[in-house]
């Protein structure tokens, strides 16, 4: 007979199992009624009330009895401890990750920090994060420049940061101590540094071509001629005269046909003149013979009128044309007298000019130069103000809204480099440079000091040293106040100066400049430059000025420049530049440049007439012509009046002598009607 | 996400404690309430994995949860700007800030502290709730759903028992049925 073998059960079911236990370890683990039942149905009191699970089951009760068995020991305790194991494998994992990729985590944490803060794209390499010594260091480091993109604001080598890793478990970037080995500044990229939503400005403080600058310009071409036709353009006379001439043209050309038409009417009026004259008004006896002379006088009287009428308009018109011409040659002669004092001008005053000539030269110079320091200070003031926006402002990690309320901290802010130290190149090198900070933080009121830098550089032939402090809490007078010195160093001017006819300026030089800028980025300072042992070398094209600094230069070794200025919102308001050199050269060389000046205006005075001679010619010409014209007409017009007077006298005369035939005939008729009444009378018998 | 449903099926219908699962969705509910990428919302998450609850449901409950908190966004950015403003807790908060890790929780973010405190007023509700429609679910729906011939012949279908099968466990969450 074969026998069935029965089934396995599970652990917790093998033992009898007491009442309590059962009902409230198993039974109320079970939370569906059909297993419940199931599992009752299985299980049996047995006399000591404990529950025995039969081994006479089924394979699928069996099945069943295991899945049970499992549910039930799954819902047991708070805890999971597989996935405890899990979780610590999983933090396990990460942290070997982490070990094994955190320096290209922080690598990348530091050039979005940096981004973030100088808005141009940020380039770290070889970065190690050791964070049971709390430091980072990296092998190079590149920020470029915002306003420029295809150059570095600044590019470090070598460099170590000690962090503060307590502060760091705060949320707080403490940098203890950063020391750079090399820093440099402005040097190219190979691809633009800008960050895709960064706005370029292209602002600040460029150097401007000093050679165009006035008395340089003007005493570098003492070329007469060639002065003049510079100047020429702007000039009046020539163009002033030109128009004058064509006036004049155009009037000698309409008067010669006018005047010719004019001389048929006179010759009419001549003639009819001549028939009127030709009348022997004394001769007339009769009112017959007075009626026929008044009749050719009527008829002829109109054509003399018209004539000499026609000659004086002609004349008055003539007259205005002239008198207008007349205005118009006036005019001539202002315009030249203009374009002398003009070209007077021009030759300024020499010795005016060269109190300023040292000093307009190096104006430019300085202006760059102290313009690149000034660049600088208004970049840390807003890295400075980014910071501190970026303090008030936290960071929101989440794409929803929300607000952030800020609650005091105490000891350090959200970020500070308590030290910071770079240097660059070896000390007498000429490509030198140590600098520090102190306090750089993203709250300088938590902190309660101002940023604090110092510098000490070479740049080819300067040594440059200076101090400064950048403070931006609320009740900060200045936002930066730097005073540096340039000391011991030299100088090699091989540009901007060519102004002054000088090719080189080398030397040494010694200067110290102070400037703040105050919280509404209103900047002003002073600067003042002693140069030293000056080596000039000259251009070769020998042109007055040249000449005079050559003189004065080489008589003189130094030259001390003082500089004040003003600046807003990073371009110079006002930049003020005085020398001692400037009345140096004005007392060397005024007496001898106003000569040559006063001999300059004299001959642009010449080579303007000499210039303007054939138009001022022609000009005369004209006006001689047109005098002719004028004479001619005066003739005319005396011709005109002359055979008036003629016809009037012969008409008054006519008019006469038909008066007095009139009274001779009116006094025979009276005397004849006198006799024919006596006559009558004495025939005449009266009746009484 | 279909895995996260299919284990909550699972649960539902298998032996699980419905407090696990109660506590699992009231828990997934406050992660969904508390914006991510902190260490608050790391540290309960990490507390959710390690306690003994139905991390599918929480998983799934936060997923959806996620999807409707935005509009209960006002109510917990209120919530959370008068617990952070209130005076009282002055000291305290500003003590957090000057604390090791704490300030990696955000919790001086509106959000933050609205979803937490948010969280913890709905948790005790949400557990009870919970436990209350698996006990009905378990009681009344799953019963009728075992006999029904619509899901009988449903999960005859031969994607939804590879569907089944792909998600391990879920062969059992209809046993019984079929």
């Amino acid at each position: 007979m074969a026998t069935t073998k029965p089934a396995k059960l599970p652990k917790m079911f093998r033992k009898p199992i007491p009442k309590k236990r059962f009902e409230k370890k198993i039974l109320g683990r079970i939370y569906l009624a059909k297993e419940r039942d199931f599992l009752l149905s299985v299980a049996k009191k047995d006399e000591q009330e404990r529950y025995v699970v039969s081994g006479d089951l089924s394979k699928a009760e069996a099945k069943r009895l295991a899945a049970l068995a499992k549910s039930i020991r799954k819902n047991r305790g708070l805890v999971t401890g597989w996935k405890a194991a899990i979780l610590a494998v999983l933090i396990g994992s990460l942290l070997i990750f982490n070990f094994l990729f955190k320096d290209r985590l922080v690598e990348a944490g530091m050039e979005a920090a940096l981004e973030n803060v100088f808005r141009a794209r940020a380039e770290a390499e070889g970065v190690r994060l050791s964070l049971f010594r709390g430091s980072v260091s990296f092998d190079s480091l590149r920020v470029a420049d915002r306003e420029k993109p295809m150059e570095n604001l600044f590019e470090l080598s070598s460099s170590e940061l000690r962090v503060n890793i307590w502060e760091l478990l705060k949320k707080r970037v403490v940098i203890e101590r950063a020391v750079c080995s090399g820093i440099q500044l402005g040097t190219p990229r190979d691809s633009s540094g800008a960050l895709p939503e960064s706005e370029r400005v292209e602002e600040g403080f460029s150097p401007e071509d000093s050679s165009t600058s006035g008395l340089g310009a003007l005493l570098a071409d003492t070329d007469p001629e060639a002065l003049l036709q510079a100047q020429f353009d702007r000039l009046g006379s020539p163009a002033y005269l030109d128009e004058v001439n064509k006036r004049y043209s155009q009037a000698v050309d309409r008067w010669p046909e006018r005047i010719e038409s004019l001389q048929d009417d006179l010759e009419a009026g001549k003639e009819a003149a001549s028939r009127i004259a030709a009348l022997k008004i004394q001769e007339i006896d009769t009112l017959q013979e007075a009626a026929d002379a008044a009749k050719i006088i009527q008829e002829n009287y109109p054509r003399v009128e018209e004539a000499a009428s026609a000659v004086r308009r002609t004349n008055r018109d003539f007259q205005q044309d002239r008198e207008t011409l007349t205005d118009l040659q006036r005019g001539v002669r202002d315009a030249l007298e203009e374009d002398y004092r003009l070209l007077e001008s021009v030759v300024a005053d020499p010795g005016g000019e060269l109190s300023g000539v040292a000093s307009q030269a190096a104006e430019n110079l300085l202006k760059a130069r102290i313009g690149k320091y000034y660049d600088y200070a208004l970049k840390a003031i807003a890295a400075s103000r980014q910071m501190k926006t970026e303090e008030a402002e936290e960071k929101k990690d989440f794409s929803r809204q929300g607000a952030v309320v800020n609650f005091p901290v105490r000891g350090y802010p959200r970020f500070m480099i308590q030290e910071l130290f770079i240097s660059y190149g070896r000390s007498g090198s000429g490509e030198y440079l140590e600098a520090s900070a102190q306090d750089i933080s993203s709250d300088q009121e938590l902190v309660g000091r101002p940023v604090r830098f110092s510098l000490k550089a070479e740049e080819g032939v300067h040594r440059v040293s200076g101090e400064a402090s950048l403070d931006t809490r609320e009740a900060a007078e200045e936002f930066l106040v730097l005073e540096g010195g340039l000391t011991g160093g030299g100088f090699d001017i091989a540009s901007a100066l060519s102004g002054m006819g000088l090719q080189e300026l080398k030397g040494s030089a010694d200067g110290s400049i102070a400037f703040s800028i105050d919280p509404g980025m209103q900047g002003s300072g002073t600067a003042e430059i002693r140069l030293e042992n000056m080596d000039p070398v000259f251009k070769d094209d020998g042109n007055l000025l040249q000449t005079a600094v050559r003189e004065v230069l080489s008589g003189t070794d130094s030259a001390l420049f003082t500089v004040s200025f003003e600046a807003d919102e990073g371009r110079f308001t006002r930049f003020r530049v005085g020398s001692d050199l400037d009345a140096l050269l004005a007392r060397r060389v005024g007496d001898f440049l106003e000569a040559e000046a006063a001999k300059l205006r004299e001959r642009l005075k010449v080579l303007l007439r000499e210039e303007l001679a054939s138009a001022l010619e022609e000009n005369a010409g004209l006006e001689e012509l047109m005098g002719s014209y004028g004479g001619e007409l005066a003739g005319d017009l005396r011709e005109a009046d002359s055979i008036e007077d003629i016809a009037r006298s012969q008409r008054e005369r006519l008019d006469a002598r038909m008066q007095e035939i009139r009274d001779r005939t009116a006094a025979e008729a009276q005397d004849k009607a006198e006799d024919l009444i006596k006559d009558a009378a004495k025939g005449l018998k009266l009746p009484f | 996400m279909l895995s996260f449903i299919a284990k909550f099926l699972a649960a539902l219908n298998a032996n699980s404690r419905p407090g696990e699962i109660g506590a699992a969705a009231a828990f997934g509910f406050m992660l969904a309430l508390i914006p991510g990428g902190n260490l608050l919302w790391f540290a309960l998450f990490i507390l959710v994995f390690l306690l003994k609850v139905h991390l599918a449901t929480a998983l799934l409950v936060m997923v959806l949860g996620k999807l409707v908190v935005p509009l209960l966004d006002p109510l917990v950015e209120t919530l959370g700007l008068a617990i952070l403003n209130r005076e009282a807790l002055f000291p305290l908060f500003t003590a957090m800030a000057n604390m090791p890790l704490v300030p990696y929780t955000n919790y001086n973010h509106s959000l933050v502290t609205g979803g937490l405190a948010a969280g913890l007023i709905l948790w005790i509700p949400l557990f009870f709730l919970f436990i209350l429609l698996v006990k009905l679910y378990r009681s009344y729906l799953w019963p009728k759903l075992a006999e029904n011939r619509l899901v009988k012949g449903f999960l005859r279908y031969p994607l939804v028992k590879k569907i089944s099968g792909a998600v391990g466990k879920a062969g059992g969450f209809w046993k019984g049925i079929g």
